[in-house]
C-alpha cells in the first residue's frame, strides 16, 4: 500500500476525523460506482457507500491491520452487497431491467413526457463515446456485438461504456427526481422496452 | 459431477453475472441466472465476482455532487450521533485547574502587547485583567413553561415523571432527556414553551409524535404537548436540529417565532439556525424533504442543500458546510473565515457573556476547538495568531482586533 495511504489510515486509527474525510473524498466515487454497477440502484449504492465508510470509522482501530484498503472495503461491505445482488436477481424476471423502488405513481400520462425529457437530458450529458453507444443500443436497438462491429471496437469495450453510461443515467435521473414520485417510472425507461 | 463440467458451469455463472451488469440477459438467461444464484455451489464464485467488481477501478466515473453531499451529511450525522452530553466530571475540574494556570500565562502576554502597541486604545493595567475565566457550561438547562403559565426548572427536577399537561405526561429520563408521552384524550390543547438559556449544553427532547429535537443554547421552542389536527406546528427561535417522525398526511411545520418564515416537512432530518441576531435563517437538510416558506415564496430543498432566508428572499446554497452546521451538536466550535462579530455572537450564547468589540475589523478567522473548554482557551486560539487581544472581566469580554496588515 502506498505510503500516503498508510499514513492516512494510521491517522484515522487514532481518531483523526479530518483524515477520515480525506479518505472519503479519495474513495467515494469508486465505492459508489462499483456498488451501483452491482446493485443498479443509486439509492442502495449510496446506502452501501455510507454504510461502508461509517463502518470503517466505527471500527477504525482495525485499520492498522489492513494490508489492502481496496480489499478491506469489500470485506466491510460484502454482506449488504451480496444480499442486495441476490434480491435484485431474484426479481429480475418479473420486472424490467431496472428494478424500481416502492413509490406511488399517481399520474402516468403526465409523467411520461417529463421522464422522457429527463432521459434525453441525461443522454445529452454523456461523454461522446458513451452517448453514441447508448443511442445505438437503446434508440436503434442494436446488440453489443453489432455496435462493436460498426464502431470497430471489442465487445467488452462496448459493454464497459454501456455500464458507465447506465450508471451515469441512473444517478442523474435519481438526482433530478429525488423528491418526486415519477422516479419509479423513469428508471423503467432505461430498459430496452421503452425505446423499442 | 465430473470436474470438467463443474468448471464449465462456474464459468457459465460468471458469464451470466457479467451479462447481468451490462444489461445483456435474454429472458432464458435471466431464468438461468436466477436458478444458479440460489445454489450453494456457486456461492464462492458469486463472492469472487462481487469482490472483483468492488475492487475495480473501472467504474469510478460518476461524479454527482448531490450524492457526495448526502454521503457527507449521513456521515456527519452518525459520527457523534445523539449521545447525551456528560455532566460535571472530575475531568472538568482538571480543566478548571488548567485554565487557572493558563490565565497566569495569558496575563503576561497581554502585558507584553500593551507595551508594543501604544496606539491601540489603552487597556487599564490593573491586576484584575482576568478576574475570572468563564468555564464552559457543563450541563443542560431547560425551563419549561406549561399552558397555565407555571414554570418548571427541568434541571432541578428528578428523573421520572415531571408533570402532566393536558393529556401528555412529561417525563425526564435518567440521562436528562425529556420525553412526552400521550395518555388518553382530552379536549384542551396544552401549549408548552421550552426555553434553553445561554450557557447550556444542548437539550434533547422527544415530542408526543416521536419527533426528536436537539436545542442549542439561547433557544426557545413552543409546541403543543400533544399534536392534534391536520398539521404538527412548532415555533422556534435560536437553533435546533430536528429528526421528524414521518406521519402521512400530517406535515410537520417549524415556524420562526414572530415571523412568517417556516419550514414544512414530511419526515426528515434537518438543522434550523434562526437566531434573532443573525442575518439570516438557515435550514440545512440531511435526509428527507422540506419546503422552506417565507411570505408567498417557497423553496423545496433536497438532502445536502441549505436554504437561507434573508429578509423576504430565500436563497439556495448547494454546498453548505455540514460539519460546521452540526458542530454545536458535536460539541465543537468550527470557524471558517468568520469575522470576529459572528464568532463572538456564538461565544456569547455558549458562555453567557457580553462581548465588546472595540474596533471594527474585517479580518477573518478559521479554526476549530472543542466547546467544552473555558473561554480563555478559545480566545487564546486567536490570540496565539497575534490577531486579537482580549480581556475577560466577569461576564464582559473586551476584544481588540489587531489592525490588518497594510
Amino acid at each position: 500500500m502506498p505510503q500516503e495511504e498508510r499514513q492516512l489510515l494510521h491517522s484515522i486509527g487514532k481518531g483523526d476525523a479530518r483524515a477520515f474525510r480525506t479518505l472519503v473524498d479519495l474513495h467515494w466515487r469508486r465505492v459508489y460506482g462499483n456498488s451501483l454497477t452491482l446493485v443498479k440502484s443509486p439509492q442502495i449504492a449510496q446506502e452501501i457507500t455510507q454504510d461502508i465508510f461509517l463502518n470503517i470509522w466505527m471500527n477504525r482501530e482495525r485499520l492498522k491491520d489492513v494490508h489492502s484498503f481496496t480489499e478491506y472495503i469489500y470485506i466491510v461491505g460484502r454482506n449488504k452487497v451480496i444480499s442486495t445482488l441476490r434480491k435484485k436477481v431474484a426479481r429480475i424476471c418479473e420486472e424490467p431491467d431496472d428494478i424500481l423502488e416502492e413509490q406511488l405513481v399517481p399520474d402516468k400520462q403526465m409523467q411520461y413526457k417529463e421522464t422522457y425529457n429527463l432521459v434525453m437530458e441525461g443522454m445529452a450529458r454523456l461523454s461522446p463515446q458513451q452517448q453514441l453507444i447508448f443511442k445505438m443500443s437503446r434508440l436503434e436497438g442494436l446488440s453489443y456485438m453489432d455496435i462493436a462491429t460498426r464502431l470497430n471496437l471489442s465487445k467488452n469495450t462496448v459493454k464497459g461504456h454501456m455500464v458507465l453510461a447506465l450508471n451515469f443515467m441512473r444517478t442523474f435521473i435519481r438526482d433530478q427526481l429525488e423528491q418526486t414520485l415519477i422516479y419509479l417510472l423513469a428508471l423503467g425507461f432505461l430498459s430496452r422496452q421503452f425505446f423499442l | 459431477m465430473p470436474a470438467f463440467c463443474f468448471a464449465m458451469s462456474q464459468e457459465t455463472f460468471r458469464q451470466l453475472l457479467y451479462q447481468y451488469i451490462s444489461d445483456e440477459l435474454s429472458a432464458d438467461e435471466k431464468a438461468q441466472l436466477q436458478e444458479m444464484m440460489q445454489l450453494p455451489e456457486y456461492a464462492e464464485t458469486l463472492d469472487a465476482f462481487a469482490r472483483e467488481i468492488m475492487v475495480s477501478e473501472d467504474f469510478s466515473t460518476v461524479d454527482s455532487p448531490l450524492v457526495k453531499a448526502q454521503i457527507d451529511a449521513y456521515l456527519a450525522k452518525h459520527i457523534n450521533d445523539g449521545k447525551p452530553l456528560h455532566r460535571i466530571s472530575s475531568r472538568h475540574l482538571l480543566r478548571i485547574a488548567a485554565a487557572v494556570i493558563m490565565l497566569i500565562g495569558a496575563a503576561t502576554v497581554i502585558f507584553y502587547f500593551d507595551r508594543q502597541e501604544k496606539n491601540i486604545a489603552a487597556v487599564p493595567e490593573t491586576n484584575s485583567k482576568h478576574q475570572q475565566d468563564v468555564a464552559a457550561p457543563a450541563s443542560d438547562k431547560a425551563i419549561l413553561t406549561l399552558a397555565n403559565g407555571r414554570q418548571i426548572n427541568l434541571n432541578d427536577a428528578a428523573a421520572g415523571s415531571v408533570t402532566t399537561d393536558g393529556n401528555a405526561d412529561i417525563v425526564k429520563l435518567a440521562d436528562g432527556r425529556i420525553v412526552y408521552n400521550v395518555k388518553g384524550k382530552s379536549a384542551e390543547v396544552a401549549v408548552n414553551v421550552l426555553t434553553v438559556p445561554r450557557r447550556s449544553t444542548p437539550v434533547f427532547l422527544t415530542l408526543s409524535d416521536g419527533s426528536r429535537i436537539w436545542m442549542n443554547a439561547a433557544s426557545s421552542l413552543k409546541y403543543p404537548a400533544v399534536f392534534t389536527g391536520g398539521t404538527r406546528t412548532v415555533e422556534i427561535t435560536g437553533e435546533a436540529y430536528f429528526e421528524i417522525a414521518s406521519k402521512k398526511n400530517t406535515p410537520f411545520i417549524v415556524k420562526k417565532m414572530n415571523d412568517d418564515a417556516r419550514v414544512q416537512v414530511m419526515g426528515t432530518h434537518f438543522n434550523v439556525n434562526a437566531y434573532d441576531n443573525e442575518g439570516s435563517i438557515r435550514v440545512t437538510l440531511m435526509e428527507g424533504s422540506v419546503n422552506v416558506m417565507k411570505g408567498s415564496r417557497q423553496m423545496l430543498i433536497k438532502p445536502g442543500q441549505q436554504a437561507q432566508v434573508k429578509g423576504d428572499a430565500i436563497e439556495l446554497n448547494n454546498n453548505p458546510d455540514f460539519e460546521k452546521t452540526m458542530s454545536w451538536k458535536n460539541n465543537e466550535f468550527i470557524f471558517e473565515k468568520d469575522d470576529i462579530e459572528s464568532i463572538m455572537r456564538q461565544l456569547e450564547r455558549w458562555y453567557d457573556i457580553d462581548a465588546i468589540i472595540q474596533e471594527p475589523s474585517d479580518r477573518r478567522y478559521t479554526g476549530r476547538i472543542n466547546r467544552n473548554v473555558p473561554l480563555s482557551q478559545v480566545l487564546d486560539m486567536f490570540r496565539k495568531l497575534g490577531y486579537i487581544r482580549c480581556e475577560i472581566n466577569g461576564k464582559k469580554v473586551t476584544i481588540i482586533p489587531a489592525p490588518t496588515k497594510k
